[in-house]
């Protein structure tokens, strides 16, 4: 890691993008491995996730390859110095208490999807290049979209956000 | 500050914690300052090579047990585990090492070995969810007792008969037996250390004090975790084993349950997991009502040994003593009301203690403020953290006799193990001598205090971030404090005579 998102141009913006929604899905598919002994419900919610993600990342690549063609661009969040969307455990004992559940998995993914959001949203205050400005506006609606997907979906499994007790107790 | 009202309060700003370990208040990364420690816990014949000689004392010791001296002075079994390992573990490996006991003890290896099929090498794979290729019948532990009610009530079960176990050494050496065996059972049965994580009765209180330690085993950044798309600390890899405590070090934030096998620092793909040096008492939050039932049981345990075992009173002695003298209805009532003690009077006195801090506190409350009241579930696991310092000094303060009083027997078995007319160093015949008793007191009062101070002091960060502000916060912790300063006075009667 060794440069800031924001020195960035369009393309490597948009690549970055692209990355993310991957990387974000290879994450969605080790949780739900390492998950898949404990509770069946959430490993293959995680893979519903993962799934999710890589649809997220295929209409990116649509967006990169109608600006840029095929013309790659070699980019990975390694690269850049920012988080911009990592799904993540809210607890490093989930497995120790055999807790995890449908809401952890769910709140995870909603974690992320905010975070993203507010990520490239931060962004759109901090540049003047016109053209990186539409693409990080662009950016944080997509982000805004799968926010408001993904809260009618918990919505429909009956779970409300932040309804947890964020790792208090037990 | 925020206006309220008509008066001004003080607020409590709580800002994101920093994403990078060593921005974190007095942490220091000892793997970068002594590579060499990174170098020496990343090789894979560590951590067996501390595990595979002590487990050849362990057997030693057992046949010491079996073989040596039924006098408990004269057993090297005794002697080196319940008066030096004793005291090394609750006045230097806990306060200072954190579990660094676990990363070496011996009873797992079996289990571990049966589930790995190796000592050192690690083996790529696709088992349990893991990726490295394990053994056995790698079965979840139920979830139901994934927790540590079974550790809490075996060390219960333990310590009532622990006059008989400190003294007798075939007592012992069933102990002992049984828990490896234990272990190598459940490790076939069950995926990675559920012995460890669910049912041995030590783990369970080096879990609870291991939280006051200056040591932790932490990823540096956070964020590193974050972006980690392997996970491979959790799940394993070509370099290391799927953590055996099966915790996920990305979000790791007290040492509770990790048992510093070490095996994230090689796994960890991006070398983002070290060492790290902090302040005594820096984890700060129990979890579960299991987990306060334990400071519970420790604090009364503490306090009943310093009566029976160091206390004026024989005649407790003797009901302790079953085994040598035989009054079963007396030991009885002894039971009775050290499990009462532990498990139902000093949980009542202290919820009490917590009921009329949070009336105190919300007292001071506007109205339509009630629903920022902490509810009392939070409270009364939250403040529980308040014992586990006062515990851990209790137990110190209790172990300091031990040592400075028997610490001659440990020279004279070096040379007689067995107590069968041995001199292999020519220190067999080394006299009993206690080492100044009169200091004994002037240092337990201290570390009582020292206890004291660590409670209070983080009880009162806890109230302040359960309330919000500080006055609030110290009137909520008004009775809880009275209740701990006179547990504290207590311990200092008893020890001071």
């Amino acid at each position: 890691m060794s440069r800031s998102i924001r020195d960035l141009q369009p393309q490597a913006v948009l690549a970055l993008a692209v990355a993310v929604e991957s990387r974000n899905a290879e994450r969605y598919a080790t949780f739900a491995h390492l998950f898949s002994t404990y509770n069946d419900e959430a490993s293959r919610l995680f893979d519903e996730m993962r799934e999710e993600e890589l649809a997220h990342r295929a209409v990116l690549l649509r967006l990169y390859r109608d600006r840029y063609g095929d013309q790659e661009y070699p980019i990975d969040e390694a690269d850049v110095d920012e988080v911009v969307e990592a799904v993540d455990l809210d607890e490093a004992e989930h497995m120790v208490f055999n807790d995890i559940t449908r809401r952890h998995v769910f709140e995870a993914a909603l974690r992320a999807e905010q975070g993203a959001r507010g990520f490239y949203a931060s962004l759109t205050g901090t540049v003047q290049d016109p053209a990186l400005l539409a693409l990080y506006r662009q950016l944080a609606e997509y982000e805004e979209d799968h926010v408001a997907a993904l809260e009618a979906r918990m919505s429909l499994a009956g779970i409300e956000s932040g309804g947890g007790n964020n790792g208090h107790h037990r | 500050m925020a206006i309220i009202g008509e008066k001004i309060e003080l607020r409590v700003i709580q800002p994101e914690p920093p994403h990078k370990q060593e921005d974190l208040p007095g942490r220091v990364d000892l793997f970068a300052k002594a590579p060499w420690l990174a170098r020496l816990v990343k090789l894979r014949s560590f951590p067996a090579m501390l595990i595979i000689p002590n487990l050849i004392m362990f057997w030693i010791f057992l046949l010491a047990g079996i073989f040596g001296s039924p006098v408990g002075s004269r057993n090297i079994m005794i002697v080196f585990i319940w008066i030096l390992w004793w005291f090394a573990l609750i006045a230097v490996l806990v306060p200072f090492g954190s579990r660094l006991w676990c990363t070496m003890c011996p009873l797992p290896f079996f289990g571990d070995w049966v589930q790995r099929h190796a000592v050192v090498t690690v083996r790529k794979g696709n088992s349990a969810g893991t990726r490295n290729q394990l053994f056995g019948r790698l079965q979840v532990w139920p979830k139901k007792l994934s927790n540590i009610w079974a550790q809490n009530i075996g060390f219960l079960c333990l310590a009532s008969f622990s006059a008989h176990l400190v003294t007798r050494p075939m007592a012992t050496v069933i102990m002992l037996g049984s828990l490896i065996v234990i272990a190598a059972g459940l490790g076939i049965l069950y995926r990675q250390r559920v012995f460890c994580n669910y049912v041995c009765p030590v783990s369970g209180f080096l879990s609870l004090y291991s939280m006051t330690s200056t040591l932790e085993l932490r990823s540096r950044d956070k964020n590193v975790c974050k972006k980690c798309t392997t996970k491979s600390c959790a799940a394993g890899s070509d370099k290391g084993w799927a953590c055996p405590w099966i915790i996920y070090m990305g979000q790791l934030e007290r040492n509770n349950y990790c048992g510093m096998c070490m095996e994230c620092v090689k796994s960890c793909p991006n070398d983002n997991i070290s060492l790290f040096w902090r302040p005594f008492c820096s984890d700060k939050v129990l979890k579960g009502y299991d987990e306060i039932w334990k400071a519970f049981i420790m604090l009364v345990l503490a306090m009943s040994y310093s009566v029976v075992l160091l206390g004026p009173w024989g005649k407790l002695k003797d009901l302790a003593n079953v085994a040598e003298v035989g009054n079963w209805r007396g030991f009885f009532a002894y039971l009775s009301v050290l499990w009462f003690s532990a498990l139902i009077a000093l949980p009542a006195v202290y919820y009490v203690a917590i009921r009329l801090g949070r009336a105190l506190a919300a007292r001071r409350m506007k109205a339509g403020q009630e629903g920022s009241i902490p509810s009392m579930k939070d409270l009364f696991i939250r403040y529980g953290y308040t014992l586990v310092p006062l515990g851990l000094m209790a137990w110190l303060a209790f172990s300091v006799p031990l040592i400075m009083v028997s610490w001659a027997y440990i020279v004279s078995v070096i040379s007689d193990p067995m107590g069968r007319g041995w001199n292999l160093f020519g220190t067999a015949n080394f006299p009993w001598s206690p080492y100044h008793p009169d200091w004994i007191g002037y240092i337990q009062i201290p570390l009582l205090m020292m206890g004291l101070y660590y409670a209070l002091i983080r009880g009162h960060e806890l109230a302040l971030k359960l309330w919000g502000d500080n006055r609030r916060a110290v009137l909520s912790l008004i009775p809880l404090a009275v209740l701990l300063t006179a547990i504290t006075i207590a311990f200092m009667r008893m020890f001071t005579g």
